[in-house]
Order: structure tokens, then C-alpha cells, then sequence
């Protein structure tokens, strides 16, 4: 048995005897400033995409290949695109050749590719040419980008076609892709257990300059299939699979460097791969948060420790989790409908704050309570109290996809109900109406 | 005194008027039946009963018509049989009598409508006329006319409804109307119908004769002819006349849809439709000699031609008509309903309606009718359940001052002319007058200051004499007391606020300093405030009014635009609209229902009581009879008699006590037993199908004595959680109950976005939560609560299990409900408790009204931008907003309410804001509460 096993073990021995409670909030909270929700409706269909434009404007989309695009602030549908006519599978936002636009890129399962100016509320270009169904969007180079599903295809600002990359696998469907370097040149695709370094090199013809992908090298394989892969920094990114296995590779060498929460049971019973990553976001380049099964994780990549985790956070498994309200709390989403917020349980949440406040720390630093400098001393890994369920966001009737912070604007989520909501604090809300009312409904001025 | 014109061929009741004049009784030698023989002597409509005794006790509507047969008649009333002592007849001579057609036109015209009041100061009747004429075919002229009468003892609603009652009576008639021109234009043209067929037939039938008959037959064919052609010209004119005037389409739409609705609903033909058979058949035997346009009444057609108010002419077969040159009219003429079809429906409906609403007490109406002042704009009211209005925050406030903060160049300019419109009012006649009722009895000023220093006006004072002008000198006692009485506190409170500044907690060095700078400006506003108390002379009371809205504007500007600071300021500043928080602040536990009344607004509810003691009063001073006292002020004799009342209380049912303080106290409030018994149900009644159109809040009584928990719920409501009143299928009856009385609370009721279902089989989702306030919902037999409830809903809903009696929800701690609860058991009727229901969420939506205007729109409400984090900003905002609502007398879940009710306008007037600017497309959601702050409780109930 490993040592991560070990480490997810010692914590299932003492739930395993009481069948794996999963903790209850009950009462007030106190600290979870979520208080207000409002529902935003227009979906018809599971919303799987959520993606912030600006700190005015997110844009969801989801199976019923309907993109809409919210007013953050005010809570209202600004815009929708019927844009495709499959699900929608990716999302990608770029800024425009003028640099004071919007574009929104989506890919379909219908095999389109299309460019949306978010600002004038219409569809710049339909790219056909991709063939079959779309599954990932990256960004390459200055304002190319690369789509990837059976097949992987560049393609320029404009939409032009600029080259295909012949995949010689024939069940080949890539899932996801990251790029590794700063100037996005090279990128990682994971396609079932394998990931895949290509890179793109620009080839300079008399005149003109024409751009080809090569594949640079193929990677050791995962156990199962990979489900999340994120880059941690210049020098290093980190892949996540099905079995709970998270690998983290070095950039520049493509080998792998270390291998954080190796399971040896991992198929669990009846293969419900109760380990199994579904998503890894990295902090400060150096940690990384990972939703495993039912609970999450968080992991220091330089000294290879785990910090902290909660093995039972969920009924059913985390999809997504990000840090809130500046690093004060950590939240989690999961099938079960919930969205759970969890942070350092204190006793006097105020003065907390006020300190906290004034030390311009980083939000993993505010999560653990605790600042770089003693992080790098303490040698234990025992050393971080289990996080404490401080609050609880009811509001999804189906499973939660994703969630996104706005920071004063709260936090956004989309689920399987076709809905998106938004989670904001009352007593903003009731400022920030004071502050509408003042200013238009009062004020004749405005009005005239 | 008449157009004897009108009256020409009606030979009884000329003479029956000259008689009148006359008064001599010369023998008549007329065969007359009784009722039109004329009597010895003059009946005086209303003095017939000994004197002392008053005879009419109720207001009324009377239709009376004048026929062509019987002279003035009674057609119907509202209620059936009016008033009981009162000669209706006789009311109809009178009323008909006062003519209104003074028209000299020749030929076919249409006549005009006419409105007169009417009045009998000796007797105390007034009444209401409202003359109008109906066409009909058989009638001399083609008209008939009609005049409804709003018969009231109450000159005051006559006078100060004059304009409601006159909208609405033309609103009566133009169904009437209406209808009845539909009816006349149909029946002219099946009339010209059957003279242009009976002119071919007779054409052809001298053709065929020509050769054959004499000379002498065919001139009397001749002759005919000519009548026959005469009659059609005059017809067809009419006719154009008519169509002419048919302009009103959407009217006829209506009509029209109410026949389609009538004929999917009832295949055969209507009742209606059997009456006129009936009547067509007592026409047939009149028609002995020559009636014009006599009918078969046979046939299918006329059938259905007789009872549509649209009929398809093509299918109407013609008839031939008897030729005559002249008209006799003592044949029967069609009832009203006939006239008017489906007018007729239409505009009783209304002015049973019109009945229904004036025939309350004038207090009641008077309240109303302030109240409805406070509905404009309307995006800035707050509602409770379906008709109370807590507060219009911005109802005769000035935006400009409101909004002055951010345009600081206009400040003192405004403020100055603020400050001088307040100086040019004249205060010391008003402090005069009220001095001298003090003077007047020494005893009154006891009473006239209760324990919490709040104005008490004893209007038991008032001298016999006075009583025509009692009214306006009560009100503007009122204010006057008022305006004293708030500024004894302003001044008071100011000064408590220099010795509590101390003492608080400093939001910061420079607000504190500001808050000085308020609080001196305030002050010296105060002191020549006071001043001008005692120098100026006055001789216009009627500025006081506008005054006090001057004083409000007055006050919300200073706070609004001197303070940096909110608290310190609104306490010493609260306007006139609400000199309660005093009372709270000074001693809250002091209760009783004086202080009850007291602490109310002068917009509120509680002015209903307040006014009802007043008239009342004033009443018992004028006539003199102690029964009617006791009628006339149910409110104020029952919040007395509460102890007694209680007594008798042993060991009866709530329902048991309604019924009998019904029967003791108000039986003429209520026309029949049915109606009695829909509005106070027995137990039989929980059952009924109609709980969904009972009035809203009612059932409150019951359920509140029924249920012990049940203010939690009520708090639920007022913060905006939803509630889900759980039952299982056999308890139907009772969840509809519970919903239909809670109903009162709500605060987002609109007839047509229903905020509250009844009954529903399924759980809705909680996304409609935000619409949905109150939901019965069926849970199924076999299925456990906790499993029927889903988490989401259990954390963001209110949960009321009937079946287990278990209620779910964040527990209330506070003053306002928990007053309401305690009280509840001291009230016997409904009415009352709605009533004090009702003044007890206009008192905390005034405080939601200082909320708003000195702390939501001033700089306060927006807070600092300084903090980064989002906890910090709303705890910081936290403190302030409790900061504040301690300073104006609001504590634990109170606060909740007053931040809620605040909210809801503020959602209104963003709401509307958004709709009425064109460029916007869609519209923000709503949100909805979680209160995570608030800790849910499994309670029994």
C-alpha cells in the first residue's frame, strides 16, 4: 500500500465504521456569506459551461447548444446566442484583432466551430471545416487557436484553416488540452490514458509564414483515462486520472517527476473508482486543489506533501472546487446538488478577518490560516486541521457543473436543473440597490 | 316644479301631483285601482313615524322608473326591500318628480343623463340621483325613463364621494345603456322588417284587388299605406339615430362574449329568454285592436331573435303588422332586464358592487380614501395582502430632495425654501382652538395625554351646535395635536440625543462631528419651529395640512443632506408620518389599546379606530341614542367591552363568539344569514370549495388561536421566506385555511401574479420560490416528511407540516408579533384582529420608511468602497443597519421585517425603473433570501 493510500486510508478507518458520514451543517452560518440567490433562467438543457468575461459579464452554455450571456452585476440575461444545434463542448474567450472586443469561441458536438462577438451580440464566423465533433479549444501563439477532438486542427484569427495534424490512432478523441510554456507554443493532449507534447513551429516561406503542428513526443501512460490536466508553472504540469493517480511532468523534459496519491484499490467497488480525479486547479503556481471522488485535496507540488484534504465532503462526486471570497473559503461542487464551502474553523470570525485583511496574503495562505514562511517549516503533513464545513450553498436540484468566482459579485454556478445562479452576499445587494436608487430612480437628472 | 310635457298622457299622476300642490280634495270620479287613487293627504316620504325615531339606518340603492301605467315605481333594491322603515314609494314620487328632461327638441332625440343630489337635512336622507332614460319600441316616445338613487343617511359620503359615486353610477348606466340600445336597435330593425314587408304584401295584395274592389276600399288601402309609410321613415330615423350613437365597441365586445359564454354554458334557452316569452304572450292579449309590430310568438326564430343581443337578421322571418295611425300605451312594457339584455347583467353587478363599497361606514371610506393617496406611485407602496397599504415611500415626497446629496450646488437653496414654507404656516389659531377645548373641560386633558406622552384627542367636547363643521375642526385637531406633540418629542429627543452622543459608540471622529452639526441644525429648526407656535396668527387651518407634508419633505431633506451621519439624525427627525418610534423607544412595555391607537399613524389603519371613536362620539353628542353608538362604533365599543367579552368567552368556540358578538353587536351590518354565515364559517364550512375566493386574511382569527407557533411562520413571511404549508390529502380544507389567512402578510399580492397557491399536488421548484411566497402542497399518505421535503427546500423555506403539527423555520425574537400573539386571545372578531393586524404592519412599514429615507438613501446605505473583502463589507453594513434600527426602537427579528418590507420597494422601484426605460430588453431576477443567519428550528405547534 502506498503512502498516499495510506493517507486516504487513515482517514476511511475511522469513517468506514460509521459508514461514511458526510458532514451536516446545522443551524446558522455564520460564515458563509452567500446569502442571497437569484436564479437565472433561460437554459433548456444541462448547463456544463460557465466562463467569466469581464467583472460585468459571464457567459453560460450547456447541451441545448444555447450560449447566454449574464449581466453579473445586475443579475440579468444580456444576450443569448441559439448557437448550436448539439450540445456545446467548449468554450474559449479571446480578445478581439482591435483589442476592444469580445470574442467568444465555441466548439459543438455538431461539428461547427463559431466565432461570437459577445459585444454586438452576433456570430462573427461558422467554421465548418474542423469535420467532427469538437471536444477542446486552446489558445496558441498571438490570437491562433487550436481545436481538438478526432482530429486536431489550427486555425487563425481569422478562422482560416492553418493546419491539420493527422491523428494515426483511429479511435483517437482528444479531451482535453493545455499549453505548457509561456509563449503557448507547445501544448498537451490527453486522449484516454495517453497525453500527447505537440508543438507548433512556424515555417518561414519567401514570403509568407505558414504554420505546422508536430507532435514532439508521447508520454508514459496513466492506469485509466485522463480526466484532468492543468499546468502548474512554466516547468511543470500536472495530469490527473480515473484511478486517483495525479502525475506531475516537467515542461521542459516531458518526463514525469512525481507521482502524488497512487492508489493500489482504485477501481473500489463495483468500478466506481471512488479516487478518481475529475479536476485539479492550481494556486501560486506551486499547489494544487483536487476534487477526488468525494472529497478534495491540496497538495504542495515543491516539498510533494498533501496539506490538507477531506476524503467524505460530498455525498456524490466533487466536479469542481475554487477558492472564494479571496481564499477565505474553499468551495466545492458536487453531483449530489450542493455546493459546500469550507475553511479554518475560528472563533471569533471578525477579528480573523481583520487580520487577515491586513496582511495582503495570497488566498492559500487565508485558507490555511497560515503564512509561507511557516508553511515551508512545518515538515508535517499532519500539520493542517481537516477544513470545517462553514457553509452550505442549496439551491441546485441536479448535479452542480461548475462554479465561478466574482469576487464582490459572488459566485456563479451552473448545474444539471438548466440553471444558472448566482450567489451574492444580501448586504451588498442591499447597498448596491441603495446605491441604483440613489442614483437613478432618485435622481431626476438620470432620468430626464 | 315639473315639465309637464313628460307627463302629458298620463292623467293619474297629473292629478295626483296637482293634488299634491293643491291640496284639495275634490271627489275624483274616476274608476282607479287603489294604488293610483290619490290620497287624502300629502304622504311626506319620510316624516310618517312618530318623531324621534330615525328611519332609515341603512344606505341603499333604489332604481325607480317612471311608468307610463302606475306613474313613479319602484324597479328594484339594493339590498331587497331597502330600509325597513322607509316608504320607498313616496321616495319615488319624489325623486322622479325632480325632472331633468327640459328639452324642447322636436322629433327622435337622445337624451342625456342628469345627476342631482338630494337632500332632507330634517329627516337625515340624502340621496343620489342619477336620471337616465331607456329607449324602448313600445313606449310613448320610445323612452323610459329611469333614475337610480344612492339613498344614504350620511350627507358626508355624498359629499365627499360625490365625484366616486357619480364615476360609478355613469358607469352603471353606460352598461345599462348600452345594452338597452342594442335591445332597441334590434327590435326597430326586425320592426322596419316587417313594415317593408308588410307593405310589399299589401301592395300586391291591391294590385290583385285593383279592378275588383271600390273606390272607397282603396282610399282606407291608400290611407294605410301612407300610415305604413310614415311609420317606416320615422322608424328608419330613429334607427340612424341609434346606430349613430353605437360607437362604444368595446362594450359590445364584451356583451358579445357574455352571450357566447352563456350559450356554451347553457345549450337551452335562458330563463331570460322565457320571460320575454311570457311577456309577449300578455301582449298578445292586449293587442286588441291595433298594436303595432304584434308577434306570433311561435315561431323558433323569434325564439332566439327575442333573447340575443345579436341576432342574425338574415333568419328573422317578418310579420305583418297591423296598420294604426296612433299608439296606445297601456300595454305592459318590458321589465328592465329586457330592456338592457346583457346591460342589465352587467350593471347590476356593478352597482352592487358601487352598494357593497359605499354602503360601509363613512369612517371606513374615509380611511380608504387616504389610504389611496398612498398607492401613487405606485412602484414605491408597500402592500399587505390584498387591500392595505403599509406605506408609499415616496408619496408626497419630494425626489429632487432625496436625491440632493449628490447635487450638492442646489442644498441651501432648497432647504431655505423648505424652511420658509414651514414659517409662513400659522400656527397659533390652531393652538388656540386647541387651547380652548382644554380650557372647556379639565377632565379632557387627562385623557387627552395618555401615560406615553402621545396626542390623544377627546372629541366628546364638541357642543351640539358645532356638529355640522365637527368633522373638518376633529381633523384638523388632530394635526394640530400632532404637530405639537412632534415637536415636544423632536425637541425631547434632541435633547437626549446630546447627552447619548457621549455615550455612543462613534462610528468615527469626522461622522461625529457632522453628526453634531445635524443635530444642532435640527435643533435650531425645532426651536423656530416652536416659535412660530406662539407668534403667529393664523386664520387659515386648512394650510396646516399642507404643512405637515411640508414638515415630512422638510425633514427628509435635512437628513438626507446635512448628515454624513443616519442614526443620531432619524430618531431626532422622524417625520410626521411617524411620531410612533417615541412611544417605543420611551416605553415599550406600557401597552393597552389606547397606546395601541396612539402609536398609529394618521394614514393608518388605526384612524379607521380613531375615527370610528371620533364619529362615533361625535354622534352619541348630536342624536343621542345609545344603540346607535353602539353600532357605529363596533371597533371602539368592542376594544372597551374586551374584558366582558372575554367573561363570556368560557368554554365557546372562536367561531361560537363571532356569531354571537355578531348578533349582539352589529346585526344590521349584514344582510341575510347567507352571507353571514360565507364570511364567519362553522367548522362544516373549512371544507368548502369556495375557501379559494374567500376574502383574503380570512380565517386569520382561527388559525392563530389554533396554531401556537404561528407568528414564526408570520415572521417567515415578512423576511421573505417562502412558506410551505404541508397536509396530507384529507387536510385540504384546512391547508387552504391556513394559506387563504396567512395570505394577510404577503407583501408581493397581485391579482394577477399570484404569490401564494392554495393546493397543489407537487412540490414546486425552488427556483419559483422567488415568486411563490405561501404554498399548500399535498404530501402523500405514505410518504415521510423528511423524504417529501427536499434539503434545499428545508434550508430555503419555510416548512409547516399541518398533518404533525411541526413547523420548521427560524424562530421569531422580537416585539411587533409577539404583541400580535399575545393579543390575539383578547380578540373575539375577526375583524378586529385583522384590523390591529393591519395597524401593526403600517407601524413597522413606517419604520421601514425611516429606514429607507435616512439611512437606505442617504450615504450610509452605500457604504465604504474601502474594504476589499466581501465579509468585511457586509459585516460592517450589519452593524450599521443594527446601529440604526436600535436607534429608532427596532431590535432582533423586527429588524429582519423592516429590512425586508425595505427591500421589496427598493426590488419595486428598481423593477420599475428598469421597465419603463425602453432601451432595456430584460429584466434583472428577483432575488431570493437565504438567511443563513437565522437558525431553524423544529417546533410543535
Amino acid at each position: 500500500m502506498s503512502m498516499w493510500q495510506k493517507l486516504w486510508r487513515k482517514g476511511d478507518q475511522q469513517k468506514d465504521e460509521d459508514k461514511e458520514v458526510v458532514e451536516e451543517i446545522e443551524g446558522e452560518e455564520t460564515c458563509n456569506p452567500y446569502t442571497e440567490l437569484y436564479f437565472l433562467q433561460h437554459h433548456s438543457d444541462i448547463v456544463r459551461h460557465l466562463l467569466v468575461i469581464d467583472d460585468r459579464r459571464c457567459v453560460s452554455a450547456g447541451d441545448d447548444g444555447v450560449v447566454v450571456v449574464w449581466d453579473t452585476q445586475l443579475c440579468m440575461k444580456l444576450s443569448f446566442f441559439e448557437a448550436h444545434s448539439r450540445p456545446i463542448t467548449c468554450m474559449l474567450s479571446i480578445d478581439g484583432k482591435n483589442k476592444d472586443s469580445n470574442l467568444l469561441i465555441t466548439g459543438s458536438s455538431d461539428k461547427h466551430i463559431k466565432v461570437w462577438n459577445i459585444d454586438q451580440g452576433k456570430c462573427v464566423q461558422d467554421i465548418t471545416e474542423h469535420g467532427t465533433s469538437v471536444k477542446c479549444l486552446l489558445p496558441v501563439l498571438e490570437n491562433m487557436f487550436v481545436s481538438a477532438g478526432e482530429q486536431l486542427h489550427l486555425w487563425g484569427e481569422d478562422g482560416a484553416l492553418l493546419d491539420t495534424f493527422p491523428l494515426d490512432k483511429q479511435e483517437a478523441d482528444i479531451s482535453l488540452l493545455i499549453s505548457t510554456n509561456l509563449k503557448n507554443e507547445r501544448f498537451v493532449t490527453a486522449c484516454d490514458k495517453e497525453l500527447t507534447v505537440y508543438s507548433i513551429k512556424d515555417l518561414l516561406d519567401l514570403n509568407e509564414t505558414s504554420y505546422r503542428i508536430c507532435q514532439d513526443k508521447r508520454l508514459p501512460e496513466h492506469l485509466e483515462a485522463v480526466r484532468a490536466l492543468v499546468p502548474v508553472s512554466d516547468k511543470l504540469f500536472a495530469s490527473g486520472s480515473l484511478d486517483g493517480t495525479i502525475l506531475l511532468w516537467s515542461s521542459e523534459t516531458f518526463t514525469p517527476l512525481k507521482k502524488l496519491n497512487t492508489m493500489a484499490d482504485y477501481k473500489g467497488k463495483a468500478n466506481m473508482y471512488p479516487y478518481s480525479v475529475q479536476y485539479i486547479a492550481c494556486e501560486n503556481q506551486k499547489y494544487l486543489l483536487a476534487a477526488i471522488g468525494c472529497g478534495f485535496a491540496l497538495f504542495d507540488t515543491v516539498s510533494n506533501t498533501l496539506l490538507c484534504r477531506k476524503v467524505k465532503a460530498h455525498y456524490s462526486k466533487v466536479t469542481q472546487l475554487t477558492f472564494v471570497c479571496d481564499g477565505l473559503l474553499l468551495a466545492t461542487c458536487s453531483e449530489d446538488g450542493s455546493i459546500r464551502l469550507w475553511g479554518q474553523k475560528s472563533h471569533n470570525p471578525g477579528e480573523q478577518l481583520a487580520v487577515k485583511a491586513s496582511m495582503g496574503l495570497s488566498p492559500i495562505e487565508r485558507f490555511l490560516d497560515i503564512n509561507f514562511g511557516q508553511l515551508h517549516h512545518s515538515k508535517s503533513p499532519d500539520h493542517f486541521p481537516e477544513p470545517v464545513l462553514l457553509g452550505e450553498c442549496l439551491g441546485h436540484c441536479g448535479s452542480v457543473m461548475r462554479i465561478v468566482d466574482q469576487g464582490l459579485e459572488g459566485m456563479f454556478s451552473c448545474g444539471g436543473d438548466h440553471l444558472v445562479i448566482a450567489w451574492k452576499n444580501s448586504e451588498l445587494q442591499k447597498m448596491k440597490r441603495n446605491q441604483v436608487i440613489q442614483e437613478k430612480v432618485l435622481n431626476p437628472s438620470v432620468i430626464v | 316644479m315639473m315639465d309637464l310635457n313628460m307627463f302629458g298622457a298620463d292623467l293619474p299622476y297629473n292629478m295626483y301631483i296637482q293634488e299634491e300642490e293643491s291640496k284639495v280634495n275634490d271627489g275624483w270620479n274616476f274608476d282607479l285601482e287603489d294604488y293610483l287613487a290619490p290620497h287624502s293627504q300629502v304622504p311626506h316620504p319620510w316624516n310618517r313615524q312618530p318623531a324621534g325615531e330615525t328611519h332609515l339606518d341603512v344606505d341603499f340603492i333604489l332604481v325607480a322608473e317612471f311608468s307610463e301605467l302606475e306613474g313613479p315605481r319602484e324597479v328594484l333594491t339594493i339590498p331587497k326591500g331597502g330600509s325597513s322603515n322607509f316608504n320607498i314609494t313616496d321616495f319615488s314620487v319624489r325623486i322622479m318628480s325632480l325632472d331633468h328632461q327640459t328639452t324642447t327638441k322636436q322629433g327622435f332625440h337622445l337624451i342625456e343623463d342628469s345627476q342631482v343630489t338630494f337632500s332632507e337635512i330634517k329627516d337625515s336622507v340624502f340621496a343620489f340621483v342619477h336620471h337616465f332614460a331607456l329607449y324602448d319600441r313600445h313606449a310613448r316616445g320610445y323612452v323610459r325613463p329611469f333614475a337610480i338613487s344612492y339613498i344614504t343617511p350620511d350627507s358626508r359620503k355624498l359629499l365627499q364621494f360625490y365625484e366616486e359615486i357619480s364615476q360609478q353610477m355613469k358607469k352603471v348606466v353606460r352598461y345599462l345603456k348600452y345594452g338597452n340600445k342594442l335591445v332597441f336597435k334590434n327590435s326597430l330593425e326586425m320592426h322596419l322588417m316587417d313594415l317593408h314587408y308588410t307593405k310589399a304584401e299589401m301592395l300586391l295584395r291591391m294590385r290583385s284587388r285593383k279592378s275588383s274592389h271600390q273606390v272607397s276600399d282603396e282610399d282606407v288601402c291608400y290611407k294605410n299605406l301612407r300610415t305604413l309609410e310614415a311609420n317606416i321613415t320615422e322608424t328608419q330615423n330613429v334607427l340612424h339615430t341609434i346606430k349613430l350613437s353605437l360607437v362604444d365597441k368595446k362594450l359590445e365586445h364584451r356583451f358579445a362574449r357574455l352571450e357566447e359564454k352563456a350559450k356554451i354554458e347553457t345549450p337551452r334557452v335562458k330563463s331570460d329568454s322565457w320571460s320575454l316569452q311570457e311577456w309577449e304572450e300578455i301582449e298578445a292579449t292586449y293587442s286588441v285592436s291595433n298594436v303595432s309590430g304584434s308577434y306570433d310568438g311561435s315561431s323558433l326564430s323569434d325564439n332566439t331573435t327575442g333573447w340575443t343581443l345579436f341576432p342574425d337578421t338574415r333568419y328573422y322571418r317578418p310579420k305583418t303588422v297591423k296598420i294604426s295611425s296612433g299608439r296606445q300605451f297601456d300595454i305592459h312594457l318590458q321589465g328592465l332586464h329586457e330592456l338592457c339584455s346583457w346591460g342589465h347583467r352587467e350593471g347590476m353587478q356593478k352597482l352592487r358592487h358601487l352598494y357593497q363599497f359605499f354602503k360601509r361606514d363613512m369612517a371606513v371610506l374615509q380611511v380608504e380614501s387616504n389610504d389611496k393617496t398612498f398607492m401613487d406611485p405606485g412602484p414605491s407602496a408597500l402592500y399587505f395582502g390584498e387591500d392595505c397599504i403599509g406605506v408609499n415611500l415616496l408619496t408626497g415626497v419630494d425626489k429632487k430632495c432625496m436625491g440632493c446629496h449628490c447635487l450638492q450646488a442646489d442644498i441651501p437653496g432648497l432647504l431655505f425654501n423648505k424652511c420658509s414654507s414651514i414659517e409662513s404656516l400659522s400656527f397659533k389659531s390652531a393652538a388656540s382652538s386647541f387651547r380652548s377645548v382644554n380650557d372647556d373641560d379639565a377632565e379632557s386633558m387627562k385623557s387627552a395625554i395618555s401615560a406615553t406622552g402621545s396626542p390623544v384627542v377627546n372629541f366628546g367636547l364638541y357642543n351640539e351646535n358645532d356638529v355640522p363643521n365637527t368633522f373638518e375642526l376633529e381633523k384638523d385637531n388632530i394635526d394640530l395635536y400632532s404637530n405639537n406633540e412632534f415637536i415636544r418629542h423632536l425637541t425631547f429627543k434632541i435633547q437626549q440625543l446630546d447627552i447619548d452622543i457621549s455615550k455612543d459608540e462613534p462610528m468615527g471622529p469626522i461622522e461625529n462631528a457632522e453628526d453634531r452639526t445635524t443635530i444642532d441644525n435640527v435643533k435650531k429648526f425645532v426651536e423656530s419651529f416652536g416659535d412660530g407656535n406662539k407668534e403667529r396668527s393664523l386664520d387659515d387651518v386648512e394650510k396646516l395640512e399642507e404643512g405637515n407634508g411640508a414638515i415630512s419633505e422638510m425633514v427628509v431633506s435635512t437628513s438626507t443632506l446635512l448628515g454624513e451621519d443616519f442614526e443620531e439624525r432619524s430618531s431626532g427627525t422622524s417625520d410626521h408620518e411617524d411620531f410612533t418610534c417615541e412611544c417605543d423607544l420611551s416605553d415599550v412595555e406600557t401597552e393597552g389599546m389606547r397606546d395601541r391607537l396612539h402609536t398609529l399613524t394618521a394614514e393608518n389603519v388605526g384612524q379607521l379606530e380613531y375615527e370610528k371613536e371620533a364619529k362615533n362620539e361625535k354622534e352619541a353628542g348630536s342624536i343621542k341614542i345609545a344603540p346607535e353608538t353602539e353600532k357605529t362604533s363596533v371597533l371602539a365599543q368592542s376594544i372597551k367591552n374586551e374584558s366582558m367579552l372575554e367573561r363570556d368567552s368560557e368554554g365557546m368556540t372562536s367561531y361560537d363568539l363571532i356569531r354571537l358578538n355578531i348578533e349582539n353587536l352589529i346585526p344590521v351590518d349584514f344582510d341575510s344569514p347567507e352571507q353571514e354565515s360565507t364570511r364567519f364559517p362553522s367548522n362544516a364550512d373549512n371544507d368548502s370549495p369556495d375557501a379559494d375566493n374567500l376574502a383574503c386574511g380570512f380565517g386569520i382569527l382561527h388559525i392563530m388561536t389554533k396554531y401556537a407557533s404561528i407568528k414564526h411562520v408570520i415572521y417567515s413571511i415578512l423576511i421573505g421566506r417562502s412558506v410551505i404549508v404541508v397536509g396530507t390529502p384529507d387536510l385540504e380544507g384546512e391547508v387552504k385555511n391556513i394559506v387563504n389567512a396567512l395570505k394577510i402578510f404577503l407583501t408581493s399580492y397581485h391579482r394577477n401574479h399570484r404569490s401564494f397557491i392554495p393546493w397543489t399536488k407537487c412540490l414546486p421548484s425552488l427556483y419559483k420560490m422567488t415568486d411563490l411566497k405561501l404554498v399548500g402542497v399535498c404530501r402523500p399518505e405514505r410518504k415521510p416528511f423528511d423524504r417529501f421535503i427536499p434539503s434545499a427546500i428545508k434550508k430555503l423555506c419555510t416548512v409547516f407540516d399541518v398533518k404533525r403539527r411541526e413547523i420548521f423555520c427560524p424562530v421569531y425574537q422580537g416585539y411587533y408579533l409577539s404583541l400580535l400573539d399575545n393579543r390575539v386571545r383578547n380578540y373575539k372578531m375577526e375583524e378586529m384582529l385583522t384590523t390591529l393586524i393591519k395597524s401593526i404592519m403600517v407601524e413597522i412599514s413606517s419604520k421601514a420608511f425611516i429606514y429607507f429615507h435616512s439611512f437606505c438613501i442617504g450615504p450610509a446605505g452605500v457604504g465604504r468602497q474601502d474594504y476589499k473583502f466581501l465579509q468585511q463589507q457586509s459585516s460592517s453594513f450589519q452593524r450599521r443597519v443594527s446601529n440604526f434600527m436600535a436607534k429608532i426602537g427596532v431590535h432582533d427579528s423586527d429588524a429582519h421585517i423592516i429590512e425586508f418590507l425595505c427591500e421589496t420597494i427598493k426590488q419595486q422601484l428598481i423593477q420599475d425603473h428598469f421597465q419603463t426605460r425602453a432601451s432595456v430588453s430584460h429584466m434583472p431576477e428577483r432575488p431570493l433570501a437565504t438567511h443563513n443567519d437565522l437558525c431553524c428550528q423544529m417546533m410543535k405547534c
